[in-house]
């Protein structure tokens, strides 16, 4: 080819028109604004179950151990479970906070000051990105912007943020919180995930976690938000799995096409299951399958429903 | 996402990837001269990501799932990344990857794979929106008689506009085999369209 040292002569060989009409097409297939959105909340809520994203190396100085287990992905529903309920948790776990065990539910980057180190060269911790995720959290906690910290844009179209703030905004006031703990503290906050299904460990901070979410989900308008409907969900699932069935069928009422789908289907093969409605909770599970192959959820779903 | 092991990074190519490190002159896209916020990146990328990944044939069921596989390596890796290269390129790179790992697997379940030319009956009514989606389907259709690395180049030159440049950087190759690539891809593209329409 000749024309190599010719910037522009690549076009020499042009497609045609025929061809250069379909590539408009294909340069109009980038996501939709609603796409984004809704990519943007996967993003965030995988990145904050520490599993996904950076897990190994959030610090781990309560010498709590991440959850090696779950695949990439993985823990989805606890991390958009967690996008709205965690700080709830994330106050009370200051409140009564001790050197060890973890505090069971993840606090993630509820720190502002922490956000500047990931992209710092020295300690890249890309968990502490996630702040600049979950805008609630500064909602919550409200702790002073660092000099550091990159500028951020107003996020006026991400609904899932909004929404989070919605339901954050019915928890217990940022006021109550003492001051931020230090960041290496935070660190320590942040690497137990809280494991779908798992009962956690430290009852305290569960049951106040609970009153605290409870008190969120229950104010009267305008209803729950999509994250703590599918809270309370998971929530109900041990105690009273026809309750989670019935807040998960609230979910496909209320969010035909919310952004937790995929949750909301993984909470209602549970409760089926564990209502041993089996051949229904089958039913579901290949629907889902469908749906979602590539579903981290479905090895265990089929685990517990059976083919 | 199903396929890597739970340790184990679903794609390690950035520092070892030659084009990812050289800091040429990188046409489009941003440098990294300050540090962006991974929303700002996010904000900025994420149409071109949809727009790759979909190019790259990832099928529709698999679009998000893709997608935020790009963008979770972006913020595991954006920390060694920086300065490189330009963003985009980078992300782009990571796009091309993650769409290959994507089809991969889901021919793996044995899905997939349009033999046919896309159907024509439209009703009416639905007429022009529905233009947009047949010809979407048929550039598919037309890119997926592309080998791996024709298609890219296809996808980063023609659809996305990169310089021919900036594509041999993303895809690894020298430009002369860039421009050869795309040369003996838009003549298999041309070729089969003709057939199609032969056919009708």
């Amino acid at each position: 080819m000749k024309n190599l040292d010719h910037p522009g002569d690549e076009l020499s060989d042009a497609p045609g028109a025929d061809l250069e009409a379909l590539f408009d097409r294909g340069r109009a297939a980038g996501f939709t604004n609603a796409e984004a959105d809704a990519l943007w909340g996967r993003v965030g809520a995988a990145l904050a179950a520490p599993s996904a994203g950076a897990a190994p190396r959030a610090g781990n100085a309560s010498g709590a151990t991440t959850a090696g287990g779950a695949g990439l992905g993985g823990l989805k529903i606890v991390a958009a479970v967690v996008v709205v309920g965690g700080l709830v948790a994330g106050t009370v776990a200051y409140r009564g906070r001790t050197p060890a065990p973890a505090p069971v539910v993840t606090v993630y980057a509820t720190r502002t000051d922490v956000v500047a180190a990931p992209l710092a060269p020295v300690a890249p911790t890309p968990a502490v990105l996630v702040d600049d995720l979950p805008r609630a959290s500064e909602t919550a906690l409200s702790a002073p912007r660092p000099k550091t910290a990159p500028e951020r844009r107003e996020i006026a179209r991400n609904a899932g943020a909004a929404r989070a703030a919605e339901s954050l905004e019915s928890t217990p006031r940022a006021g109550d919180a003492p001051a931020p703990p230090s960041p290496a503290q935070d660190t320590a906050s942040v690497t137990r995930p809280a494991i779908p299904g798992e009962v956690p460990a430290s009852d305290t901070s569960v049951s106040d976690a609970r009153r605290a979410s409870a008190a969120s989900v229950a104010s009267p308008d305008p209803g729950p938000t999509e994250g703590a409907l599918l809270l309370r969900a998971r929530q109900e699932l041990s105690s009273d799995p026809s309750d989670a069935l019935v807040l998960t069928q609230e979910h496909a009422r209320r969010f035909p096409a919310g952004t937790l789908v995929q949750e909301r289907e993984v909470l209602a093969i549970e409760a089926l299951a564990r209502l041993g409605r089996s051949s229904e909770a089958r039913r579901r599970l290949q629907a889902f399958r469908a749906s979602f192959p590539q579903s981290p959820h479905v090895a265990r779903l089929t685990g517990l429903v059976g083919q | 996402m199903a396929e890597p092991g739970p340790s184990q990074p679903p794609i390690a190519m950035v520092e070892a990837d030659p084009a990812v490190a050289a800091p040429g002159a990188l046409g489009s896209g941003v440098r990294v001269t300050e540090r962006q916020s991974f929303r700002q990146i996010f904000e900025d990328h994420a149409a071109a990501v949809g727009r790759i990944l979909r190019a790259m044939g990832v099928a529709e069921a698999d679009v998000m799932d893709a997608a935020q596989e790009v963008f979770l390596v972006v913020n595991r890796r954006y920390a060694e990344f920086e300065g490189r290269a330009s963003v985009s390129t980078w992300i782009r790179q990571i796009c091309i990857r993650v769409a290959l790992s994507s089809r991969r697997s889901r021919r793996r379940r044995r899905e997939d794979v349009l033999a046919e030319p896309p159907e024509e009956s439209v009703a009416p009514d639905q007429q022009t929106s529905m233009e947009g989606a047949e010809e979407r389907r048929l550039l598919g259709w037309l890119l997926d008689s592309l080998d791996n690395g024709q298609r890219e180049v296809i996808v980063l030159h023609d659809i996305e506009h990169l310089p021919m440049r900036e594509v041999a950087d993303i895809v690894g190759v020298p430009l002369q085999t860039a421009y050869s690539r795309r040369k003996s891809a838009l003549a298999s593209m041309r070729e089969r369209l003709g057939r199609r329409k032969e056919s009708r």
